[in-house]
């Protein structure tokens, strides 16, 4: 930082240095000279002229005495100036008047030697050495005032001849001048020189200075930043953070004040975070600061860096004359932006100006600081989620649990259910044997009574007799098909396997069969691959399936046909025998074939009195085609009939197996 | 058949009214026909009466009917008799025990009688073969 008005002070003061040392060291130099004079012009007096003679007496000469007395007042008088006054103008002044006299007496005791007026221009070159060319005035006045005086009064004195011109004197003062002309050049040339030393010295000790004030800074910079980066990477929470970075601006800036406010964006206000320096503590006026109020809340509309003399800042802390009297002269103020979203604002006076390095790391600074209270409260954030998901977690825990109680609620609850379903079977299984008996006696009785009424023919009691039987054989149809089911629910139902020839079982089949499906005025249709062979499964509940459909066929169809179609398939990859009977009575709707294989869901309740059945027999097949290990599906639409198809494995042992453990459990 | 005159048939049933119906059909159907109520008198009967074919119901007071079976077909004098066992209860594994204990064939109860007519006859008419052939 060159700045002219110090460096020219201190310039000045340098060459006023020198100056006075120069003139100190030269008076020394001359007091030396002045006492060597004297003794010398003694010594001179007693070698030239000791002694004044008059006759053969003689006495000391007075030339003597003028050395040692005139001389010792000439010579003494500014040495002790010279030792006890150094540097003044005065003592050169009398110096060089001095040293001018010294020579006019040493010029008259050699009897006006025209050498010993070298010593005239010795003193004056010596004179020179002040650099102060006003010393040789009084100085050359001396020397042409005593030689004109002389030159009139008494030439020998000075030119050594009894008669001289009286204008020789002119001529001495001449050279003397001419002289003077040269050594002024001198001096004011040294003069210039000296200043010149004086401007480069100042230069350079400004240089160090900067230098030094440059370095200094660096390190106060380095170390800012260095405290800064230590307190933001710190696990602090965010006001000690931000506590820690004021009092490392205070430290390393030497800043008088250094605060941070951050952003409550909720309530667009800023909020005092962080103060260090000549106020510390964080309530107060500036406390809360809305946006677009004082220098603070300016910067954080404008959200651009403010850098201003520290008495234009608002009156601080309600002291309007408070930045002069804690000498504050600079002020600088940044928005804390983290991606242009502002998160705060950071102010600092200074009692320095700032340099421009120090305003680079200041936005360092408050890029960092910025960073860190986003940080922080991203930090703050993920806490109080982890603690939301925390809680959320638990909530989950003791549903769990509670869902752990329902389940185990829900399994005593099925063990109940399934104890339940087993005593349904086993009382289904004995109250069957229960009706069987009575209703042996009933079908027996109703059938001894046709054979005895026939007997006797009364015809009329056979139709009400046949009535009785057929009520009791579709009561017997019942109860064996409750037993069925209820055997398999129970598990009891076993199978038993049998290797049988599909054909011959078809044929047998179809004597039991074709009269239930013909007696609707139905047409029966058999296709039968020729290819069938045997197939190994249980050949009773394979003629229960088979008849049960056919028979179903029958019931629900009118004057049409039921045709039976027997072929080798596939099931799951392996071979199968599947059996089609389709018929082309009234149909079912979707809603119907869907619940058509569930016990009593015959398509709907009125089904069972116009049809007749029990409402069990598909619910029986589908039972005994899972026991089997085949499968049933069906195929219709209202009024265009049904096709039931029915798949059962070619070899029936281990499919039968799987199928019926679950039916065991149940 | 006519050779040796109608064949005797013992019914044991312990229900009475399926006892009188079934032996009043049978004999319609012209067998003679013995009864017994219980397993203590069907042993007893099958004994006495010396029947050709017994019809034998297997839930009995005193001792049941597979008990009665196995104790006439254990006897020499009564071994060879045929007989039907009936069940109400018709589950397989009274099948298989009915046989077990020595049942000649099995049915279910309620009687479908044509086809039990037809089980009688093919019984005795292999009683008849054999009996023939001895």
């Amino acid at each position: 930082m060159p700045q002219a008005v110090p460096t020219g002070s201190r310039a000045t003061q340098l060459f006023e240095q020198y100056q006075s040392d120069l003139h100190q060291r030269t008076d020394r130099l001359f007091a030396g000279l002045l006492v060597f004079q004297w003794v010398a012009g003694i010594l001179f007096a007693l070698w030239i002229s000791p002694l004044a003679w008059s006759g053969t007496a003689s006495r000391t000469h007075v030339h003597v005495w003028a050395a040692i007395i005139l001389g010792g007042i000439i010579n003494l008088f500014p040495a002790a100036l010279g030792i006890l006054r150094p540097g003044r103008p005065s003592t050169r002044f009398t110096i060089g008047v001095a040293q001018m006299l010294a020579g006019a007496l040493l010029i008259h005791l050699t009897g006006g030697r025209i050498e010993t007026h070298f010593h005239v221009f010795g003193s004056l070159a010596f004179l020179a050495f002040y650099r102060d060319w006003r010393v040789l005035i009084p100085a050359t006045v001396v020397v042409a005032l005593d030689h004109m005086l002389r030159g009139l009064f008494w030439p020998q004195s000075v030119y050594g001849v009894f008669v001289a011109s009286q204008w020789r004197w002119l001529e001495h003062a001449a050279w003397v001048f001419f002289e003077d002309v040269f050594l002024l050049m001198a001096c004011v040339r040294g003069l210039a020189e000296m200043r010149q030393t004086a401007e480069r010295t100042a230069a350079l000790e400004q240089e160090v200075r900067t230098r030094q004030q440059a370095e200094n800074d660096e390190r106060a910079l380095a170390s800012l930043t260095s405290a800064v980066g230590l307190a933001l990477t710190r696990g602090t929470e965010l006001r000690t953070m931000l506590q820690q970075c004021t009092e490392a601006l205070v430290k390393h800036l030497d800043s008088g004040l250094a605060r941070i406010w951050t952003l409550n964006d909720a309530e667009r206000m800023l909020e005092l975070q962080a103060s260090a320096g000549t106020h510390t503590q964080l309530d107060g006026p500036q406390a809360k600061v809305p946006i677009g109020v004082l220098s603070v809340g300016m910067i954080a509309l404008e959200r651009t860096p403010q850098l201003s003399p520290a008495e234009q800042i608002d009156p601080h802390l309600d002291d309007a004359l408070w930045a002069r009297r804690e000498g504050m002269v600079a002020f600088a103020g940044y928005p804390l932006l983290v991606d242009s979203k502002l998160v705060g604002v950071m102010t600092i006076f200074s009692r320095r100006e700032f340099s421009s390095s120090m305003q680079d790391t200041m936005a360092a600074v408050a890029d960092g600081v910025a960073v860190g209270i986003e940080r922080k409260r991203a930090e703050a954030e993920l806490k109080r989620r982890a603690k939301d998901l925390e809680e959320a977690h638990e909530i989950q825990r003791t549903n769990a649990q509670q869902l752990s109680g329902l389940v185990d609620q829900l399994r005593v609850t099925q063990r109940h259910a399934e104890a339940a379903t087993r005593a349904k079977s086993d009382f289904l299984a004995s109250m069957s044997h229960e009706l069987r008996t009575p209703l042996n006696a009933i079908i027996l009785y109703s059938e001894l009574l046709q054979e005895e009424a026939a007997d006797h023919g009364q015809q009329g009691s056979i139709t009400d007799l046949q009535k009785i039987q057929s009520a009791g054989k579709h009561l017997l149809e019942l109860i064996n098909d409750i037993l069925d089911l209820s055997k398999i629910e129970a598990g009891k139902m076993s199978l038993s396997i049998e290797t049988f020839d599909v054909r011959t079982m078809i044929d047998e089949l179809l004597d039991t069969a074709a009269p239930l499906v013909q007696k609707n005025n139905n047409r029966l249709n058999v296709h039968c691959e020729d290819t069938l062979g045997t197939m190994d499964s249980d050949l009773t509940k394979t003629r229960q399936i088979l008849l049960n459909l056919l028979s179903n066929a029958g019931k629900f169809t009118r004057d049409g046909a039921v045709t039976l179609d027997v072929r080798q398939g596939t099931m799951a990859g392996r071979p199968c025998v599947e059996f089609a009977v389709t018929d082309t009575g009234v149909g079912m709707t979707q809603a119907q074939t869907e619940k058509i294989f569930e016990p009593f869901t015959q398509a709907d309740v009125t089904t069972t009195r116009k049809y007749g059945g029990t409402g069990l027999g598909l619910a029986l097949v589908s039972r005994f085609c899972q026991l089997i290990g085949g499968s049933v599906t069906v195929q219709s639409a209202p009024g265009e009939g049904a096709r039931f198809v029915v798949r059962l494995p070619l070899s029936g042992h281990e499919s039968a197996a799987d199928a019926g453990a679950p039916a065991r459990v149940a | 058949m006519d050779a040796r005159g109608p064949a005797t048939i013992l019914v044991v049933e312990d229900n009475e009214a399926s006892r009188d119906a079934l032996s009043r059909r049978l004999a319609r159907r012209g067998y003679r026909v013995e009864l017994a109520v219980d397993g203590h008198e069907a042993v007893s009967k099958g004994r006495s009466a010396s029947p050709d074919l017994i019809l034998m119901d297997l839930g009995l007071p005193g001792i049941d009917g597979w008990e009665a079976t196995r104790q006439l077909k254990g006897d020499v004098s009564t071994a060879h008799i045929p007989i039907i066992v009936l069940s109400a209860h018709a589950m397989t594994s009274d099948r298989d025990m009915a046989l077990a204990a020595g049942g000649d064939d099995f049915d279910t109860k309620p009687v479908r009688f044509q086809q039990l007519l037809e089980k009688i006859e093919a019984l005795l008419n292999s009683q008849v073969s054999s009996f023939n052939s001895q």
